[in-house]
């Protein structure tokens, strides 16, 4: 029974996400956008094997954060949970279905970048697999248990504005185009206790850019454990 | 004869505020029963706890003999639910969300049947977004019979919906009826209550205040009302004749008693006559149960 409804709760998400035009202009398009445009002008210099892991780090966090908190926040908004929480679909079901949801988006995704890397840039990196599912699984943990930290305290507006400011701070912050090194030390110092970082360190590793793996990786460890805690601790069903 | 639902004592409190204080009632398997009162007075609070949603603080809660909170997935597979508003994915099609409810239970009604019975047979493939607010109403009523429910609460289940919505509403719910479902509403439409309740109960803070058939309970009031000019100053009449007098609606006013007396009509012509305000309207006894509602709930006197 539970893994039927399981099913049916994954798909159901995954339609809805790839309706909602805004999630797929983001999770689908926007990052091979950026690959396909930085990889052939050679603007800024950024190397193609710097590049591809830092956009599906990219990737990851616009599925499993941005996408994830604005359709849950907008379901709660709209009683969506609320209503669910009437019917024999248990609350772990429910959000089980959302990260299966997730994690199936972030393989298309992948899929995407690296696809396009191999046909229009012949970038074909030497990937660990294992280490590339652990790295996704982690982000999913770390951002996945953001969204709905947020989504299930804030309003749904609120959420909405929160997670694309967010977006953009990781796009800057998050080693995803521009080495952390590079940064300014305060800023540096702020990028280096957010869960971006921490990501995009392991598929560099997972991809074969970096040879060691950095300390940095403990920090997107510590996030994927402690934001979904956070999560279940905090989040209400309704807004007030 | 068996009871559905069985309240006593129940308390439910947020904060200061106590929303629900001390409520007992049985619904009967098979009736109708609508809950009465102004707004915060308590209906959706109680319907929340008996749906599970919620926790009571104090007093006893059955639901079909089970704990709404200890027994909720039994429960929940056996009853339906109809929110006061929203509940459905917003990009979702009409007939994707009733399928994706029938997945949560072990036997669900076939899709396209109930679609046809709440009229939305035409509109399967629409974005629930894209419906009409009587429409999204009809379809939250579909999923709510989707299990084929015993029990039924439904939550104002025709507000915002325009006449012609409102009676094909009505004429679902009469069609449960005719399966022998039973049926916890809340409504702020008197009409409604009497078209379809077999036993109303009207909340006032959080108590029940009346309960009853809605004819025993317009046949149980003895209040004299009357219409006139608007604010004239009751508290002089009140002071003359010694019993509460209240404008409920301008210019419509209510003697509240359970006693009428031929002396007590004179009394009170008498004194409109002294203040030459003509009477367009005069009754002994309720004439519907709008007046019942307007007498035992002071906060709607406005």
């Amino acid at each position: 029974m539970n893994g039927r409804m399981l099913v049916e709760q994954a798909r159901m998400e995954l339609v809805l996400t790839l309706r909602r035009g805004e999630a797929v202009l983001l999770t689908l398009i926007v990052p091979v956008s950026l690959l396909l445009f930085f990889g052939a002008t050679n603007l800024f210099d950024i190397e193609i094997g710097f590049l591809v892991p830092g956009l599906l780090t990219l990737s990851v966090i616009s599925s499993a954060l941005v996408a994830l908190a604005i359709a849950t926040g907008f379901e709660r908004k709209y009683m969506v949970l609320k209503r669910l929480g009437a019917t024999p679909l248990p609350r772990s079901v429910l959000f089980a279905g959302k990260m299966v949801a997730t994690l199936l988006l972030e393989v298309l995704q992948i899929v995407i970048i690296l696809a396009a890397a191999r046909l229009f840039l012949d970038f074909r990196p030497p990937i660990a697999w294992w280490a590339l599912v652990l790295a996704v699984v982690l982000g999913t943990a770390a951002f996945g248990g953001l969204a709905f930290l947020l989504s299930g305290t804030l309003r749904a507006e609120a959420t909405l504005a929160v997670v694309n400011g967010l977006f953009v701070a990781f796009f800057g912050l998050g080693g995803v185009m521009f080495s952390i090194d590079g940064l300014p030390r305060p800023l540096a110092a702020v990028a280096d206790i957010m869960p971006a970082a921490g990501l995009s360190e392991m598929i560099r590793w997972a991809t074969g850019f970096s040879e060691t793996l950095g300390e940095v990786v403990w920090v997107l460890v510590f996030w994927a454990i402690v934001a979904p805690l956070l999560a279940v601790r905090f989040f209400s069903w309704e807004e007030k | 004869m068996s009871i559905s639902i069985h309240l006593e004592n129940l308390t439910k409190r947020y904060d200061a505020l106590t929303a629900v204080d001390g409520l007992s009632l049985d619904v009967r398997t098979g009736e109708t029963y609508a809950l009465l009162g102004p707004n915060g007075a308590g209906k959706t609070t109680t319907v929340e706890i008996l749906e599970g949603l919620r926790a009571s603080d104090s007093g006893t809660v059955e639901v079909l003999g089970l704990n709404p909170v200890s027994d909720r997935t039994r429960l929940q597979r056996r009853i339906g639910v109809m929110l006061q508003e929203g509940g459905v994915y917003q990009g979702a099609k009409a007939r994707e969300v009733v399928s994706l409810f029938a997945s949560y239970y072990p036997s669900a009604r076939a899709t396209d049947e109930l679609l046809e019975l709440v009229g939305l047979a035409d509109r399967a493939t629409t974005l629930h977004r894209r419906l009409s607010g009587g429409e999204k109403q009809r379809l939250s009523l579909a999923l709510a019979l989707v299990n084929r429910p015993q029990l039924v609460f439904l939550d104002e289940p025709t507000a915002g919906m325009d006449p012609v919505a409102r009676r094909t509403t009505w004429e679902i719910i009469e069609h449960m009826q005719s399966e022998g479902v039973t049926i916890l509403l809340t409504t702020h439409f008197m009409d409604e209550a009497e078209r379809l309740a077999d036993r109303v109960g009207i909340l006032n803070h959080g108590r029940l205040v009346a309960e009853g058939s809605p004819s025993d309970l317009i046949q149980a009031r003895g209040d004299v009302s009357f219409v006139s000019v608007p604010q004239l100053p009751v508290e002089e009449l009140i002071e003359e004749i010694g019993i509460d007098v209240r404008e409920v609606r301008t210019g419509f006013y209510v003697v509240t008693t359970d006693t009428p007396s031929p002396a007590l009509v004179s009394n009170v012509t008498a004194w409109l006559a002294n203040r030459d305000a003509l009477i367009t309207e005069l009754r002994v006894g309720a004439g519907g149960l709008e007046e019942v509602f307007l007498a035992l709930t002071e906060e709607n006197n406005r």
